[in-house]
């Protein structure tokens, strides 16, 4: 497959999603803000972690979950079984683990007054338990949230029932990345990026790379595939049920800087893990509604990268960035590894300005609609299928659209 | 000092010592508390070095490294740390372009 240089292509693949103006205030609205909390983040498979943050039986993981307005522990327990509660103590309700992660094969105790719950959640031990009233041990575990955990990556689904399992929601990315082998690649570094931005804004800002020439000149705006009039384009655009793929090339034969010179002769490659089902060289995967999976293709090897975007507030985002490896099996690879995350960081960096501009820019309200052009149609994708959950604009503003 | 000391064939690499630093964190600090005067002196001393410095480290196993060679391939590192800045920038305001208070590095 190459790519097909000509303007306006995806439009043309998906005429029904129009090519119209979006209106700006979903990405600043306090009310849209508390609807995407119940109607999507309360509703949708999250995901929180991924295995590697569960290194082994009876570990567990704390995923605070502000958007939904409640921690998480995620507990890998004793018999290998994957299990997510509320961080909640039955008692008075404290947070059992203040920590981030842990060890808990000899179970969880509340700090306040150690209470003591097993790793599947059960209540085992209260400190004078004679002093409490028909108190049954057995009714009084933590709180279970659905979870479920798709090739590593852990998931889980507030609404009291899920509509439906989680590789029914993944669909067709779960299809298309069947056999990956996300678990021979470890988690090589996490970064959390705490910015004044609504968690669209720098989502939208990321699912698209019209920008790269012009955001991020110096650092990589030569290096993806350009048309005669150095302008992007997309290799191919996948729009699934809700979830979206974008791919490109990356230019053959551009101007190496001299570090890159230098990786060539150092870097022998590693061991050759592959993605099969790569579809271009830096593939985009948008998994609605906060998660991106991004394959990329080196030289020598393959690799991925996560993004997580976190609602704080209408105007508060983490955005959690984690870049995973084949271990590197020697110091050539090692220090490769480095430079290509140090420049993606360094990219990041620059975007994370821009996710702050964008925000003070649309929060003014001088601007109703943003425009989107055909090589941004996932963007345009995405605010559709967020507003089909979240149907502000089929109340009370139907009219302000 | 000698927990200090970079293998003997690099020895002559000691007044940059300070950039041999483990944790990526580490190495963005000192990148952000440098002068761009600083870093280019750095990158300029230790670059053309790099491809002895790595022949010198694959005689060891990457996860076995004695404490000179480890402090050798922090070196290295700070040097990957800074070539964005050094190669591609060349501007003083890229030293920090984001606040370290905001991207924090977690690993
Ligand atoms: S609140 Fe947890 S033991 Fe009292
Ligand atoms: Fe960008």
């Amino acid at each position: 497959m190459r790519t097909d240089l000509r303007p306006k292509k995806w439009a043309a693949k998906y005429p029904e999603l129009g090519t119209g103006p979006i209106p700006a205030e979903p990405c600043i609205s306090p009310d849209y803000f508390e609807l995407e909390r119940e109607r999507v983040f309360r509703r949708t498979w999250i995901n929180v972690c991924r295995i590697d943050d569960l290194p082994k039986p009876g570990t567990y993981f704390v995923r605070d979950l502000v958007v939904c307005k409640t921690s998480l522990l995620i507990i890998r327990g004793t018999d290998d079984v994957i299990r997510a509660f509320h961080n909640v103590c039955s008692h008075r309700g404290n947070l059992v683990s203040p920590y981030e992660s842990g060890a808990c094969n000899t179970g969880l105790f509340c700090p306040f007054h150690n209470w003591r719950y097993n790793d599947r959640g059960e209540l085992i031990g209260v400190p004078d338990e004679e002093s409490f009233f028909d108190l049954d041990k057995k009714k009084h575990g933590l709180t279970p949230v659905t979870c479920d955990v798709w090739q590593g990556f852990v998931f889980v689904n507030l609404a009291p029932k899920p509509e439906q399992s989680l590789r029914a929601y993944l669909g067709g990315v779960g299809d298309q990345l069947e056999g990956c082998p996300f678990n021979d690649m470890p988690l090589f570094q996490t970064y959390k990026v705490e910015e004044k931005t609504n968690w669209k804004i720098a989502l939208d800002a990321q699912n698209e790379i019209y920008h790269l020439p012009f955001q991020h000149p110096l650092l990589i705006g030569h290096t993806f595939l350009l048309n005669e009039q150095k302008h992007t384009r997309l290799l191919d655009v996948r729009l699934y049920e809700r979830h979206t793929l974008w791919s490109c090339e990356f230019v053959e034969g551009y101007k190496l800087a001299p570090m890159e010179t230098l990786l060539g002769k150092i870097d022998r490659g590693g061991e050759g893990l592959r993605i099969k089902q790569l579809v271009g060289k830096f593939d985009f995967y948008v998994l609605f509604p906060n998660m991106v999976i991004i394959l990329f293709r080196g030289p020598a090897e393959d690799g991925f990268a996560t993004y997580n975007f976190w609602p704080l507030a209408v105007d508060r985002t983490i955005w959690e960035i984690r870049y995973y490896f084949p271990k590197a099996n020697h110091v050539g690879r090692r220090i490769s590894q480095e430079f290509f995350k140090c420049l993606i960081r360094d990219v990041q960096q620059e975007d994370s300005i821009a996710h702050e501009a964008l925000y003070t820019g649309l929060a003014s309200r001088a601007k109703t609609h943003m425009i989107f052009q055909d090589e941004e149609i996932t963007i345009r994708y995405f605010h559709k299928v967020l507003e089909d959950h979240v149907g502000y604009y089929r109340g009370a503003h139907a009219a302000a659209r | 000092m000698a927990a200090q000391a970079l293998p003997a064939p690099f020895a002559d690499l000691a007044p940059h010592g300070a950039w041999a630093l483990e944790r990526e964190a580490e190495r963005t600090a000192k990148r952000e508390a440098s002068t761009v005067e600083d870093v280019r002196a750095f990158y300029d001393a230790v670059f053309p070095r790099m491809e002895a410095m790595v022949a010198h480290l694959e005689r060891f196993p990457l996860d076995a490294l004695r404490e000179p060679e480890r402090r050798l391939l922090w070196l290295a590192l700070s040097v990957v740390e800074v070539s964005n800045l050094t190669e591609r920038y060349r501007r003083r305001e890229a030293i920090r372009a984001v606040s370290p208070l905001t991207y924090r590095s977690v690993q």
